[in-house]
């Protein structure tokens, strides 16, 4: 039997003031993650000019003008997680904004979004892994590389602050209907990919020197294409089956590309008034280039376009678009690898003189195509992952 | 229990204020080691306060035997051996006020290994060089695939957290299905 009864005037406005109340929450949140994507901005910047000052001056100290800002970047990040599951605990006990439904429940004592975990975590790893590399630094030299383990550590841990801010996004994007904030939210994790995907990238520019050519069992190939291949899948198919909006993976694309025009603007910049500054003398054989945005690939914006392009038809067609994308995001970001070859010109000119870079590029393929493969298989499971948070 | 917390937390705070003290205080003590060295026409005395240790800084202090008959300036850089990956660092200088004429430093050793101190002296005899050898101790080595296992901690964390949270995900679209 239905019971109807009229719904008391009172209890209308609770849900009114209770909806206020949310979207309060997710203001609050948002405007959380985008401090922390500005914290990010701050260590790629200073990671940047550090993998310049390297080859160019020289580490004399731990607490260079590069690591300062990295490191403030770093320290950043933890304290704007720090504050944010706080405040966000502060709420829960406080009112209705914070609760099972909308926050994740920490040590049985703290409540707040999965991704503020993630990022405080990322941060505290990365704050971990600064001392350990000046002491692998002090053991094996300053011009140890760029993947050596607490190099990878710092800027892993930086891609952790990445990851569990597009978490702290996607669990708002997933509880909100379609509307202003939506709209921000969905941009914002496109913003806050192409930050993610930039630190990672970082890793990259170690792929255009001596380490960038790889051998098994006297079969030669090059490293950049399987590294951009895969983190061009893995961005691409990422962005779109989680926001599930017309042109995300070029908004994504664009800011990558506005990230690398201004790292090309920053870090020359940077060094020239640090080392004027402080009496530097630059170091024999100092790279010419600006060594991280000249490993960035530029490809990356036509990529997009035709993911976009092809997820748009594929949708309005009512194909199967979550495959088609798949599909677009493989292909392109292996055919990016024939666009974009840094390596080719470097090593050449440095390191390999008699390098043949056509034809390493083609015995590199089946490489390139796996780990295109792979990343967009881990786009899929991220997606996923992120399409299921809501705490 | 209250009071025995916040004495606690005084005596933390007063030790590490007497480590923060300790190298301040290392040059008030008497010198680890003196060398004693010519620089062209000065003879010198080159004392260290501080064990030379890879990525820490060198504490030293530099004066001449004799009082000079007017002003003495320094200039003193840490120069890496040929077998150490590093840079020369400059020194940051200060007067002695206990050796008329002499100088206290403090110099950073980035890399553990063979260092040279390249003094440059300019007094009334005239300006001269010399290099002082020093060896910066290295720290106890930690084996590669340690290192390796440590570093790529957050790429553990995301991937077994990315794949948690696919499983989590899964699990409540079934039990959706199922109801």
């Amino acid at each position: 039997m239905a019971i109807t009864a009229p719904i008391p005037a009172a209890r209308g406005t609770a849900t009114a003031t209770g909806a206020a109340l949310r979207s309060r929450e997710t203001s609050l949140r948002l405007a959380g993650a985008l401090l922390l994507a500005l914290a990010t901005a701050a260590f790629l910047f200073g990671a940047a000019w550090d993998i310049q000052w390297h080859p160019s001056v020289g580490r004399d100290r731990a607490l260079t003008s590069p690591h300062l800002l990295l490191l403030s970047g770093i320290a950043l990040s933890g304290l704007i997680s720090l504050a944010l599951i706080l405040l966000d605990t502060w709420r829960a006990w406080r009112g209705r904004e914070v609760d099972d439904s909308n926050s994740t429940m920490l040590l049985g004592v703290f409540r707040a979004p999965i991704g503020l975990y993630i990022a405080g975590s990322g941060a505290l790893l990365g704050a971990l892994a600064f001392p350990l590399d000046d002491y692998w630094h002090t053991l094996y030299g300053i011009d140890v590389t760029l993947w050596a383990p607490f190099h990878v550590m710092v800027i892993s841990s930086m891609v952790m602050v990445g990851v569990g801010t597009l978490f702290a996004i996607a669990s708002e994007l997933n509880r909100l209907a379609a509307g202003r904030s939506w709209l921000i939210a969905q941009v914002g994790f496109a913003v806050v990919l192409a930050l993610t995907l930039a630190t990672l990238l970082l890793l990259l520019a170690q792929a255009d020197y001596k380490e960038g050519l790889a051998s098994i069992g006297g079969y030669q190939f090059v490293l950049y294409p399987i590294l951009l291949a895969f983190a061009l899948a893995l961005a691409l198919v990422g962005v779109v089956r989680v926001t599930r909006l017309g042109g995300a993976a070029t908004i994504m694309a664009l800011v990558f590309l506005a990230i690398r025009q201004g790292l090309y603007l920053f870090v020359p910049w940077a060094m020239k008034i640090a080392v004027t500054a402080e009496g530097f003398a630059y170091r024999p054989n100092a790279p010419t280039e600006v060594v991280t945005p000249y490993a960035y690939p530029t490809a990356v914006l036509a990529a997009a376009l035709i993911v976009d392009a092809v997820a748009r038809v594929a949708r309005r067609r009512g194909l199967e678009g979550d495959r088609a994308v798949l599909v677009a995001g493989v292909v392109t970001s292996v055919l990016a690898t024939f666009w974009d070859q840094p390596w080719a010109h470097t090593l050449r000119a440095f390191f390999y003189p008699s390098l043949d870079t056509g034809a390493t590029l083609l015995r590199t393929l089946p490489f390139t195509v796996a780990a295109a493969l792979v990343g967009a298989g881990a786009a899929v499971l991220l997606a996923r992952s992120l399409n299921a948070t809501r705490q | 229990m209250r009071t025995s917390r916040y004495f606690a937390a005084c005596a933390i705070l007063f030790g590490l204020a007497l480590a923060g003290a300790g190298r301040v205080a290392a040059q008030e003590r008497a010198p680890l080691k003196t060398i004693d060295v010519r620089i062209g026409p000065y003879a010198m005395t080159v004392s260290y306060y501080s064990e030379a240790a890879g990525g820490r800084p060198l504490l030293f202090g530099i004066a001449p035997r004799e009082a000079p008959a007017g002003t003495m300036h320094y200039q003193v850089t840490a120069v890496p051996g040929t077998l150490v990956n590093a840079v020369p660092v400059k020194a940051t200088l200060s007067p002695d006020p206990d050796h008329a004429g002499g100088v206290r430093g403090t110099v950073n050793l980035p890399v553990s290994g063979q260092w040279m101190l390249s003094i440059d002296v300019d007094g009334p005899l005239g300006s001269s060089f010399e290099d002082v050898p020093v060896l910066a101790a290295a720290p106890p080595a930690l084996p590669q695939w340690l290192g390796w296992a440590i570093g790529l901690l957050p790429i553990w964390a995301i991937v077994g957290f990315v794949l948690a949270q696919a499983l989590r995900g899964r699990r409540a679209q079934q039990a959706a299905l199922a109801h």
